[in-house]
């Protein structure tokens, strides 16, 4: 595609003690040396500041790529930052400041093989991706947030659709509308300013968020669980041997998962054992097990339930489980459907070598790790990002309500509500024109 | 019917409405030898409802419509008897120009146009019948069984296709005004693949003037100076009409409502869709039941008429009950109602049947304007008419279409809903529909389409050079304005008589300072004898710049996203039905209106942005192994 626009995305999960953040597009360099002090050259990783505005954000490290010697074919920059929430997000508000748009989901491999970086076969992938976020894209963003989280979205969405339809229909109907929608307008934009304030505060505050969700694997030895690790990250990390405890320690690995960052916690096979090393992997398996937001019990799926595989399941009473049965691909005698009838907890399976089965795991983690009990946030960066650009439109039209022409008002307004709309699908212009209508008594 | 060999032409215009006229003036023009067929030659450009023309972002229409070389513009500055900018209160994007028009010269006015028109024939007579040969339009039959050969037809009938009046229980099968209807044309284009639909639309009574007693009511006053709708007119100071403004009472509603089950609308006799755009008064009660009055202009229909417009009033209740409530209305008790108002509906086609040049998509040479594609008001017909009108004859001079985008203008707008979107009501303009309004103003019309008309031979040499001219001394303007100069005495002094602050010490801008609101082009120059331009539209450009400065900025950038999508074109042989990835419902929609590029694809409703990622993936692997 020629041309794009500037766009960055958070490369790491937040709450590592390093996170990347990629930026790339045209003027790709100039944008970053407006805030960056260091030096910005071609595969040069150079030290310096973040600034904006004077103040001074985080020390960094950068390194630039000229295009199309990038891997998206465009200029590209990657800043590793401290990896504390409060200084990536305050690095990602800025980058939005200075005119960067957050990437979409796998906007950089698209960017990469429209520039001619992948062949065709990779290209395929590509679209496998794409498709696949085409399926996901059949249910709404909104759709995907909690009840109450949407519904607080959708109240800001309406009071600015209330605020930019009452200017619309005075625009468009000087003469015949007789309401006063004005008088109204201070309070509708200031409600709405402070409302998505506070949802992005939560959402960059919120736990998941800063921490990531802990998921930890258990199982017997050699069930399967570093295969699984492997398949749910992508790549080779885990050392994956047919001898029975192999993993003696906890591996931990941060991965994004349906957009939150989560930290995958590959544990040493749970078994009496009289090998000191391996006990302490398990007592370690143990702890890790307790302090998990969810747990993923990996059974052999091509061997009949052993004494100590049912007892992991006792964890289904004091956290969340899922369980998953691994080893597909060689002939399994174990089904899903028995698992949930005997532990009452929801069942996959999985080839973690040829990954089927994958997507659905990470489907029904995202499901799970969402925070129910404590007061729903905003977990997924790109809704952020959109509330953040909302935010930015609005402060402009309530800082300066006094001096602006209703057009400019309506201007904003409709910038803001645009990028809202990202997250709940809805097509503005339609939705103006029929609020003017069902509201005022307008048109002859 | 024995059918006999009438004459050849270029192409046919079937309507003499307002789209009517105006493609037919378009074709004559680019020296296309052109027949107008009317069903009544005493009916040519009739402003069958409201004496008015302009309004919000319909004035945004006539003007872009003049700036292209369209007549409505010009004949509206001709006939006006009343002429106010509305949204004065708010900032230029969306001041709209509103005249009151003097209907029985218009109608003449656009009538001497088209009869005295090089290349053009006005004729009497209803088409029955649209000839195709090979998926191409060649020629057409009149009721009569006048044959007429042609390279292409203009299908610009209004709401005259086996349109019904309907006043209460009474229905007539009947256009607009009593005029005849034409019967034969909807099975012809049922023939040639356009599913019909039936629309819905109407107009309020007409009052004799002589019996209102206008002093219990408000006068409207038209403004003075009197602004101008065309680029190419002078400023008028003809003597001015007056308009009155009137309220609905407790009294009218009650007779409204009690006689509601007598409307049309309500005893179930209409069956067309009608529109949120124009409700009856008996839809305005029941939809805002607790609103106690309701505003009624009262508008003169012309100089030589005591007829007058009741707009607010339109109704499909019975006459006797259209008598009854106007009665009620403050200085209307004893007046004698001229016209009853009534509703009308009427056979039109799914603007989703055609290309964005309003060509139809599966046969060449035939073209749709008007009402007939499901809009209403006269300056939306006007626009389709002139834009049908200029690509019909492109189309048969072999060279590309002129398609208009949405950041082009308001006609580009309204090309693009109809054509990408649909509509499931009349369509009207709406300055709410263009994301680009403070771009698009009435002010620059012409810096936005003269240009872009100027190869279709329709822009006089006269109005190009005019532009060059304006826009030449914008330039020197602008550069005069870009000079720092000190912040001496007088110009402190000029700041604050304007009650603004006075920047501190140093330069400033002199750009800067016609920023705010307050301060004129003229007060500086009265300062600063580097500025010497005194051409009045081009010193309105600037100030306009130097006032929506910073959102201009924004709109532009966004028109630049935009463009990105709108420049990368979609092949129309495309086979979405192959097109692994897509969602079934994409796959339709695309295929059903085959869209020209990547932006107009991502405006079709169940077209997703996932779906527009699988296209751009497809085309680039086209590009690839094509090697293009």
């Amino acid at each position: 595609m020629q041309n794009n626009d500037l766009i960055y995305a958070l490369a790491t999960p937040v709450g590592g003690a390093i996170a990347v953040i990629r930026m790339s597009g045209p003027e790709c360099k100039a944008a970053l040396s407006r805030i960056f002090t260091g030096k910005v050259q071609h595969r040069y990783a150079s030290f310096g500041h973040i600034v904006y505005n004077g103040e001074t954000i985080d020390e960094v490290i950068a390194v630039c790529f000229d295009a199309p010697k990038s891997y998206t074919g465009e200029e590209m920059a990657e800043i590793s930052v401290h990896g504390g929430q409060a200084t990536v997000s305050r690095v990602m508000e800025v980058l939005s400041l200075i005119g960067c748009r957050c990437a979409r989901g796998g906007e950089f491999t698209e960017r990469a093989f429209l520039n001619g970086k992948m062949d065709l076969t990779q290209a395929e992938a590509v679209m496998d991706i794409v498709n696949a976020s085409s399926r996901r894209g059949a249910k709404s963003a909104l759709e995907q947030l909690q009840g109450k989280l949407s519904e607080r979205i959708q109240e800001i969405e309406s009071e600015l659709l209330d605020a930019l339809s009452g200017i619309d229909a005075a625009i468009d109907y000087p003469e015949e509308l007789e309401e006063d929608v004005f008088s109204m307008l201070p309070s509708l934009l200031k409600g709405a300013y402070a409302k998505t304030e506070v949802l992005i505060k939560e959402g960059l505050s919120a736990k998941v968020l800063r921490e990531g969700a802990k998921i930890a694997i258990l199982g017997v030895p050699n069930a399967g669980k570093s295969s699984l690790l492997n398949a749910l990250l992508g790549t080779e990390r885990a050392i994956v041997t047919s001898i029975p405890g192999t993993t003696r320690d906890t591996i931990t690995e941060a991965v994004s998962i349906g957009g939150m960052p989560v930290r995958l916690i590959d544990t040493a096979g749970l078994r009496e054992t009289d090998d000191e090393v391996e006990k302490i992997g398990v007592s370690l398996a143990r702890k890790a097990a307790e302090n998990a937001d969810l747990i993923l019990i990996a059974i052999d799926g091509s061997k009949p339930l052993t004494e100590a595989e049912k007892r992991l399941f006792d964890y289904s009473d004091s956290h969340e489980c899922i369980a998953v049965i691994c080893k597909n691909d060689i002939e399994r005698i174990i089904t899903t459907e028995e698992i949930k009838e005997s532990f009452g907890i929801n069942a996959f399976s999985v080839s973690s070598k040829s990954g089927d089965g994958i997507e659905r795991i990470k489907t029904e983690i995202t499901k799970r790790i969402e925070p129910e009990n404590e007061s729903p946030v905003i977990t997924n960066i790109r809704h952020i990002e959109a509330l953040l650009m909302a935010k930015k439109a609005l402060k402009n039209a309530v800082d300066a309500f006094d001096i602006l022409d209703a057009e400019c008002l309506a201007t904003d307004i409709r910038s803001a509500l645009s990028h809202i709309g990202s997250i709940t699908g809805k097509e503005i212009d339609a939705e103006v024109i029929d609020r003017i209508f069902s509201r005022f008594c307008v048109g002859k | 019917m024995r059918t006999f060999f009438a004459g050849e032409y270029d192409v046919v215009v079937l309507g003499a409405g307002h789209a009517g006229c105006e493609a037919a003036l378009a074709c004559a023009r680019t020296r296309l030898k052109t027949l107008c067929l009317t069903l009544d030659l005493d009916a040519v450009a009739l402003m069958a409802c409201n004496p008015a023309i302009g309004g919000t972002s319909k004035g945004h229409l006539v003007c872009e419509l003049d700036a292209m070389g369209g007549e409505m513009g010009i004949a509206a500055d001709e006939t006006y008897i009343q002429i106010r900018m509305l949204n004065t209160g708010k900032g230029e994007a969306v001041h709209s120009l509103r005249a009151q028009i003097d209907k029985r010269r218009y109608h003449e006015r656009m009538k001497t146009a088209l009869e005295n028109q090089e290349n053009l024939c006005l004729v009497q007579g209803e088409c029955e019948h649209i000839l195709t040969k090979n998926g191409k339009v060649n020629g057409i039959i009149t009721a009569e069984g006048a044959q007429y050969h042609c390279r292409a037809v203009i299908v610009a009938t209004g709401v005259y296709l086996k349109s019904n009046i309907l006043i209460g229980d009474f229905v007539r099968e009947s256009g607009p005004s009593g005029l005849l209807r034409a019967n034969g044309l909807s099975s012809s284009l049922t023939e040639l693949g356009f599913p019909l639909r039936r629309f819905k639309t109407g107009t309020p009574p007409r009052v004799s003037g002589r019996t209102i007693d206008f002093s219990k009511m408000e006068p409207q006053y038209g403004d003075e100076p009197q602004h101008k709708f065309s680029f190419m007119s002078e400023r008028s100071t003809r003597k001015q009409s007056l308009c009155y403004l009137t309220y609905t009472n407790s009294n009218t509603h009650k007779i409204i409502l009690d006689n509601i089950e007598r409307s049309a609308m309500y005893s179930g006799l209409i069956t067309g869709t009608g529109t949120r755009y124009c409700p009856s008064i008996e839809d305005k009660l029941r939809r805002f039941a607790d609103k106690e009055r309701h505003q009624l202009f009262i508008e003169p229909e012309g100089l030589t008429t005591n007829e007058m417009y009741v707009q607010g009033l339109s109704t499909s209740l019975p006459a006797d009950v259209q008598t009854d409530m106007l009665h009620t209305l403050p200085g209307m008790e004893n007046c004698v109602m001229m016209r009853p108002g009534y509703a009308i509906e009427y056979d039109c086609i799914d603007p989703l049947f055609l290309k964005p040049s309003f060509e139809s998509k599966h046969i060449e040479g035939l073209f749709f304007a008007g009402q007939i594609n499901g809009s209403s008001g006269y300056e939306e017909a006007a626009a389709q008419g002139l834009y049908a009108g200029i690509n019909c004859s492109l189309y048969l001079r072999n060279e590309a279409p002129l398609i208009l985008s949405r950041a082009d203008g308001y006609i580009g707008v309204l090309a693009d809903d109809l054509a990408t979107k649909g509509t499931n009501e009349p369509y009207r303009m709406m300055t709410s529909r263009a994301e680009y309004r403070l771009l698009l103003r009435q002010d620059n019309a012409d810096m936005r389409l003269t240009e872009l008309a100027y190869r279709t031979g329709l822009v006089s040499e006269e109005r190009y050079a005019r532009l060059m001219k304006k826009k030449e001394n914008i330039a020197i303007i602008t550069k005069a304005l870009d000079k720092s100069v000190p912040c001496d005495e007088k110009l402190a002094a000029l700041l604050t008589l304007k009650g603004e602050t006075v920047p501190k010490s140093g330069g400033v801008k002199l750009f800067d300072i016609l920023k705010r609101r307050t301060i004129s082009y003229t007060e500086l120059a009265a300062l600063y004898d580097t500025l010497t331009v005194n051409d009045e539209e081009a010193i309105t450009q600037v100030e306009i710049s130097a006032r929506y400065d910073g959102y201009i900025a924004k709109q532009k950038e966004q028109v630049e996203r935009f463009k990105r999508t709108e420049n990368q074109l979609l092949p129309q042989d495309i086979d979405y039905a192959a097109m692994d990835g897509l969602r079934i419902e994409a796959r339709q929609k695309l295929a059903a209106i085959r869209p020209l590029n990547i932006g107009q694809a991502s405006r079709i409703s169940g077209v997703s942005p996932a779906d527009i990622a699988v296209l751009l993936i497809h085309l680039k692997r086209n590009e690839a192994q094509h090697g293009v």
